[in-house]
């Protein structure tokens, strides 16, 4: 009888208690269109990947406490302790060059984390040390990545991993004040100063690299001019956690650490007073460079408004190209005084390292830092300035090691200009027809 | 069964982390007709039936994505129970006493005549005469066993019940119900 019943419970679902097929349809599309509006106001990108889901994807299929309370605490010790041990190769290397924006860089970033965490956990400050000098190199190459890419949120990327960046030469700076004070091997000093070399050097392409892009808008020469600007700064922040590496280095070489004999610490201050002389010319020769292209332009732009119909977007454009000349030499008048400054602070760097003055030579290390960040503001604003009027960044490239050579006779700068549009556009090409005097 | 159950979760992982729309459809395409069975047995007009149909399904798409940190057990036990407390708003709005006295409305369907067209239509409203007798709680969980032929953990849901709570009722409900054809 059950059975009948239930049988018959069963049939009520045909005849009139079956919906109209065209009302499901339509009630279908209208439903559809309803909650498509919904996510368009909420502007929901429907691809997004996020590593969360996969605790809400478990959470599906598994009661929640569960997942949330078992499955994931579990899985992040199971990551720990396999990054701790080096044994996720695969995922880490899978990780490993991503950038912001990629749905691994999450998981790159939490290794990072998890990595420093167990050093920190277990007290190995010098692992904890090489880590945070590790991440900063990461940090300065996707930078370098970044900027060369051509993601539209480029800008925003940046910003984030220059801040990152910033925050990882902080932890080293700190770790190494701990350093200094507790019992711990000065080898690994060499390590973070070979690191902070590295990440200098990088920064510095990004920092060249920004100011070349091209700027189709003033928003858009503002934000790479901004952008530079926070390179810069995270650059000198990279140089003081060098210097005070090599400080630390003498601090525990006098405290008696044998780690570094005295033999490596002489080569290791030689070696950042030699460092810091040829940066210091490169970067005269980049503001020269700077001059002689704007110079070049500024002949070039002055013979055009000679010509018969010329117009005056033209003569504006001449004017222009006038006063960044006058700019640029006032920037070479103050960039060749601080010069001096920092070639006479390594100079004396260089006399006290002789006399095994070393404490003295990392005061004169120090003071020469700062003068050298002096004299790359000084040229970096120039740079900027210029780059508004003439996109010389990238063809001051070419020229700086030309200039550098013992050639004496000038190179030729070809400015072309663009007449066609309202606003002139301006390119600038090096024509290199040099001949060196043999003396 | 139990591969209807996996698609229904996946679909619904769909739902709550990317507002899937195509998921959406698809529950809608599993659920509609058995949700129209539900609210038409209870309010027993097409065109009302139709409008609380819509709004159940709008109202549970509206739900999962503004409580996406809660969990969801399953797609149609929320249906059902969005459904239900439309039904509840619907009775209110309309002033019926049909509702508080356990009673369903006289009119199913169109005035009753949808059941002459069932082969064995004197069995059929002999059975949903016996179902109008039974109280609320007992044609609730009738209906949706063997009518809508859900899951007990679903009816659980909707019902606010638990499993077992819910076997023991639909066992009195089934046995009501026999009493009452048998007389």
């Amino acid at each position: 009888m059950s059975r009948d019943l239930i049988q018959k419970l069963k049939q009520l679902k045909h005849g009139s208690a079956k919906p109209r097929a065209e009302w499901l349809k339509s009630n279908r599309e209208i439903l559809l269109s309803q909650i498509r509006n919904t996510t368009v106001d909420l502007g929901v990108k429907q691809s997004t990947y996020h590593i969360n889901n996969i605790w809400t994807g478990l959470a599906i299929f598994f009661p929640k406490p569960l997942v949330y309370n078992v499955m994931r605490p579990m899985a992040v010790l199971l990551i720990v302790t396999m990054v701790a041990t080096s044994g996720w190769i695969t995922t880490v290397d899978a990780a490993y060059n991503t950038l912001p924006g990629d749905w691994l860089y999450s998981a790159k970033r939490v290794a990072e984390k998890t990595q420093v965490t167990v050093a920190s956990v277990v007290g190995a400050k010098t692992t904890e040390t090489k880590l945070h000098s590790e991440f900063a190199k990461r940090r300065a190459s996707e930078a370098k990545q970044i900027v060369k890419g051509t993601d539209p949120k480029k800008n925003e990327k940046v910003t984030q991993v220059v801040n990152d960046l910033k925050q990882e030469i902080k932890n080293v700076n700190a770790n190494l004040e701990e350093i200094k004070s507790d019992g711990v091997s000065a080898s690994v000093i060499k390590d973070v100063k070979q690191d902070a070399e590295q990440i200098k050097n990088v920064l510095q392409e990004v920092k060249t690299d920004l100011l070349a892009a091209v700027a189709t808008s003033s928003t858009d020469s503002m934000a790479n001019d901004a952008m530079a600007k926070q390179v810069s700064e995270a650059k000198d922040m990279v140089k003081d956690a060098s210097v005070k590496a090599v400080e630390v280095m003498v601090a525990k070489h006098l405290e008696g650490d044998t780690s570094v004999s005295v033999a490596e610490l002489k080569q290791e201050i030689s070696t950042t007073l030699a460092t810091m002389a040829t940066e210091s010319d490169a970067t005269k020769l980049t503001i020269d460079a700077t001059q002689a292209v704007v110079d070049a332009a500024k002949v070039e732009a002055k013979e055009a408004t000679k010509a018969p119909a010329v117009n005056t977007s033209t003569k504006e454009l001449s004017d222009k190209i006038s006063a960044m000349a006058d700019t640029t030499k006032e920037a070479v008048v103050k960039s060749d005084e601080a010069k001096v400054v920092t070639d006479q602070k390594i100079t004396e760097g260089q006399d006290l390292l002789a006399k095994g003055e070393f404490s003295g030579a990392v005061d004169k290390i120090k003071e020469a830092t700062v003068a050298a960040s002096a004299v790359e503001k000084i040229n970096d604003e120039a740079m900027a300035k210029v780059q508004t009027v003439l996109p010389v960044a990238s063809v001051v490239k070419e020229v700086a090691p030309i200039l550098a050579t013992a050639s004496t006779t000038p190179i030729q700068v070809i400015v072309s200009t663009s007449t066609a549009t309202a606003t002139p556009k301006v390119q600038v090409q090096v024509i290199v027809t040099t001949t060196v005097n043999k003396k | 069964m139990v591969l209807g159950n996996w698609n229904e979760k996946l679909l619904l992982f769909r739902l709550q982390t990317k507002r899937d729309p195509d998921a959406f459809a698809a529950l809608y395409d599993l659920y509609s007709e058995r949700i129209y069975r539900f609210v038409f047995f209870k309010v027993g007009g097409q065109a009302d039936a139709e409008d609380i149909v819509s709004e159940s399904f709008l109202k549970t798409w509206n739900y999962i994505n503004s409580h996406r940190d809660e969990e969801v057990k399953s797609f149609s036990g929320l249906l059902y129970r969005i459904a239900r407390n439309c039904i509840v708003d619907y009775y209110r709005q309309k002033n019926s006493t049909n509702q508080t006295s356990g009673e369903l409305s006289d009119d199913l369907g169109d005035g009753g005549k949808w059941y002459e067209e069932l082969r064995d239509q004197v069995d059929g409203r002999q059975i949903i005469q016996a179902i109008k007798k039974l109280k609320q709680e007992y044609q609730e969980v009738i209906t949706l066993r063997y009518v809508d032929e859900l899951r007990m953990e679903e009816i659980a849901e909707i019902t606010g019940k638990g499993k077992i709570a819910v076997r023991v009722t639909l066992h009195r409900a089934l046995k009501k119900l026999k009493e009452i054809v048998e007389l």
